[in-house]
């Protein structure tokens, strides 16, 4: 039997290499009354990152991301593993749709497990530079020293 | 406050308990006193927080050994003062602890109240922390230092 922290390994390979497209995945391993809490908080031109608590929804969201954004690259640098909660933190790489702008992203992934599915999920992660880059006004995404280097080259 | 891990309820010296400790040392200090943070950190410690040191909060910048770690808390005391913080969750494995918290904040220079929930991601060499990194809603952050409307509005017109 797979520990939780497998299955979430297993799930992010196979989102991943569907380049975030397919949600199966996720539906195979969301216990029906999963609650879902994003950093951005539902906060436009976010407003798919707000608060859901069930399945369907929580779906929709994953359909949400694919309409708004396209995963360039997708790295998942740690998995801790604590039993009933996992945390995996990621670097990724977007391409944010209704802008052009590319969105360099690391993310802090918590999921609760009980009974083998997922109730929790919560995505922490720099909700200000996803709120620049999904702004439809020009406007040059404020940076970080420590994320200059990884935006160098980066043409939208 | 739920815990968990493969560190489980380890003895007083595995990286969750010393993690546990150090914070509840700050939060009673109310963040004026960061001694017990330093007593755990490696002294090429790496720091990293969300905000990256972007204006007006360039006190959030990388540090990368324990003098600068000491500088990241001096700037934190002197920009915000803590009101209340509440370790949510805390697990982790190994080498690795996870604190979540949910906590208000006052930024000293306009009155202006912020809550911030927050993820501590600590991992450990040797005994002690030589990475630390906050990722939180940094948008909400941010926001409780920029101008109200109403202030904005009340701004004279230079031409």
């Amino acid at each position: 039997m797979s520990s939780n922290a497998e299955l979430i390994r297993s799930a992010f390979a196979r989102w991943q290499a569907s380049r975030g497209r397919d949600v199966s995945i996720w539906w195979e391993i969301f216990a029906d009354n999963i609650s879902f809490r994003s950093a951005a908080r539902g906060r436009e031109p976010a407003g798919f990152t707000r608060s859901v608590d069930r399945k369907s929804a929580m779906l929709r969201y994953f359909d949400f991301i694919c309409l708004e954004m396209e995963m360039l690259d997708y790295q998942i640098e740690t998995v801790i593993d604590a039993g009933s909660r996992v945390m995996v933190v990621a670097n990724a790489r977007w391409r944010m749709r209704r802008t052009g702008r590319i969105l360099h992203l690391r993310s802090a992934k918590v999921f609760w497990f009980e009974a083998g599915k997922v109730v929790r999920l919560e995505n922490f992660y720099d909700s200000a530079q996803l709120l620049e880059h999904a702004a439809p006004y020009s406007r040059m995404p404020t940076i970080g020293p420590r994320m200059q280097h990884a935006y160098a080259g980066d043409h939208a | 406050m739920p815990e968990t891990g493969r560190a489980g309820s380890a003895s007083a010296d595995s990286p969750l308990e010393k993690v546990r400790f150090a914070c509840q040392r700050w939060i009673d200090a109310r963040a004026t006193d960061w001694q017990a943070w330093l007593d755990i950190a490696a002294d090429d410690i790496e720091f990293i927080s969300a905000a990256d040191g972007r204006d007006p909060i360039g006190f959030t910048r990388r540090r990368d050994n324990k003098q600068e770690l000491v500088d990241y808390f001096t700037g934190l005391q002197s920009t915000l003062e803590m009101i209340e913080f509440e370790i949510d969750e805390i697990f982790g494995d190994d080498s690795s602890v996870v604190v979540l918290s949910n906590s208000l904040w006052r930024v000293r220079a306009n009155g202006r109240s912020v809550r911030m929930r927050a993820m501590m991601l600590f991992t450990f060499r040797d005994g002690l922390v030589c990475r630390f990194e906050n990722i939180y809603d940094t948008e909400a952050l941010f926001e409780a230092f920029r101008p109200l409307a109403n202030e904005r509005r009340s701004r004279p017109i230079i031409r």
